[in-house]
């Protein structure tokens, strides 16, 4: 298994996934630092702080960037094996299914967790250029972690989607349509229901119940087991041609 | 005539294809999000604000489906994706070849692409448009439709969105990776709004940022998503086309 998580990396190296992964979060950063920055002019220096570095990056990052990442990374990740019929030569290998499946996963888990690893060290570096006052904040951590950790149904949606379907364009349009309407249900008491608002809630504590949020640490993992021993019992069954 | 020909083995390519579910769901999806979105706020609450803004009702729908609902930040990214998926087909049966031989110019293939691409998202927009007007029937909105509003939003985006139509087929004709233009849309919508707030004369030429215009009530005029539009859809297009028949495919 080591040696398959080995060369499964190897692939990313000329997919551009992890130039996607770098770049996206620290669009995110340099838009998020300046509506701070503008803030700071309109409202002067008493706005320049982690709290609000951390919201304003966290809007950008939470609503689009985050789950559009998700969407192309692991597209991408199940692309380059879909791309040349890659699946005859993978399975021709003397693998196990079970082993490809879970290296695919544990890649596509890795990439993801180093966008908000670069996510989070952008945010400091950031906040350090621009000035602002105090020191890093534990929040930061937890925030990052838990915007991780409440993107877990996405990704196993994602994940599920990338792999299962030979068309790129079926992940990327439901990845696409299932962003669209996440402002409108975060406006409503229904938000709990739609996985895609999660790491906006995560980002945005102070808006949504205590009750609600609980739920998430239980709603997260299980979802994520779930969808993912589903596709792997699908994917185990199925006949690859 | 060989460019309605070349058209109609464009849609026959897409006949059983995944474009016409992008195409049909996504403006069923933002017909359902209108209805909920009224549905879940009240509809008398919906009817106080219109008054409230002294705006008609049906210029209050348009309004919330552009800006609260966020079509007007997700139809570049609708494009990427309907020029991903269509240039997709040749990519995935490496189809680029036989193209290149049949007796037809290069020119009249790039051409057709386009207006495959301007037929599917003109579609999309009109389904949309009508979607909302399905939408505020079911609420139960008494007031007569304003059929000029909505013949002239979608008439403005069908425009506003040609620059960003030419674009992103140059980068899907450009990129055998699709999903290299669908992150550059991205990039665009994100940057759209850093633009439109902080620099809104760089923001004109700036072809993502023009559904910030289209149903604007103040501010900025809608003309300059008009002819914006428009005016980059041709100067792109022909910069695409300059390139496209210079390149040699392999």
């Amino acid at each position: 298994m080591f040696k398959l998580l080995k060369i499964e990396f190897l692939k990313l190296k000329h997919a551009m996934v992890l130039t996607t992964a770098t770049i996206c979060p620290l669009f995110a950063v340099m838009l998020g630092s300046i509506d701070l920055l503008s803030a700071v002019a309109e409202r002067g220096n008493d706005v320049l702080q982690w709290s609000n570095l951390i919201y304003f990056i966290g809007l950008y990052f939470s609503v689009i960037v985050y789950v559009m990442c998700i969407t192309i990374v692991l597209a991408m990740t199940g692309r380059i094996e879909h791309a040349n019929n890659g699946w005859k030569h993978i399975l021709s290998l003397p693998v196990r299914k079970d082993n490809i499946y879970f290296t695919k996963l544990i890649v596509g888990v890795t990439v993801i967790s180093y966008c908000v690893l670069i996510l989070w060290l952008g945010t400091i570096l950031t906040g350090k250029i621009i000035g602002v006052d105090g020191p890093i904040p534990f929040e930061l951590v937890k925030t990052s972690l838990f915007s991780y950790y409440s993107a877990l149904p996405i990704i196993a949606v994602q994940f599920y989607l990338s792999f299962s379907f030979n068309h790129i364009g079926i992940p990327l349009a439901v990845g696409t349509a299932l962003t669209f309407p996440v402002l409108l249900i975060l406006n409503s008491k229904y938000w709990i229901y739609y996985p895609w608002t999660y790491p906006f809630a995560v980002f945005n504590t102070r808006f949504f119940q205590h009750g609600p949020m609980e739920l998430l640490k239980f709603i997260c993992p299980v979802s994520f087991i779930f969808i993912v021993l589903a596709g792997y019992i699908q994917f185990k069954g199925r006949d690859i041609l | 005539m060989k460019l309605l020909k070349t058209f109609k083995a464009e849609l026959i390519k897409q006949k059983r294809g995944l474009i016409w579910i992008i195409v049909f769901l996504i403006p069923l999806a933002t017909t359902g999000a209108m209805y909920l979105d009224i549905y879940l706020r009240d509809y008398s609450d919906f009817l106080a604000r219109a008054q409230r803004h002294g705006l008609n009702i049906w210029h209050l729908i348009i309004l919330e489906n552009h800006f609260s609902i966020g079509w007007g930040r997700f139809i570049s990214i609708f494009v990427s994706v309907i020029c991903s998926v269509i240039f997709y087909t040749e990519y995935k049966n490496n189809s680029w070849k036989n193209m290149m031989a049949l007796p037809l110019r290069k020119s009249c293939i790039y051409f057709t692409k386009f207006i495959t691409i301007l037929f599917f998202t003109w579609l999309l927009i009109s389904l949309n448009t009508l979607g909302l007007i399905f939408a505020g029937k079911m609420i139960g909105i008494t007031e007569p439709i304003k059929i000029y509003l909505f013949i002239k939003y979608a008439a403005y985006q069908s425009a506003a969105v040609l620059g960003i139509v030419a674009l992103h087929h140059w980068l899907s004709s450009y990129y055998s990776n699709t999903l290299i233009p669908i992150f550059i849309g991205v990039g665009g919508v994100l940057i759209s709004a850093v633009f439109f707030n902080f620099s809104p004369g760089v923001g004109a030429y700036f072809p993502y940022n023009y559904h910030f215009y289209i149903p604007a009530t103040e501010g900025p005029s809608p003309l300059i998503a008009l002819f914006g539009g428009m005016i980059l859809g041709v100067v792109i297009f022909i910069l695409g086309y300059l390139e496209f028949v210079k390149r040699d495919i392999v």
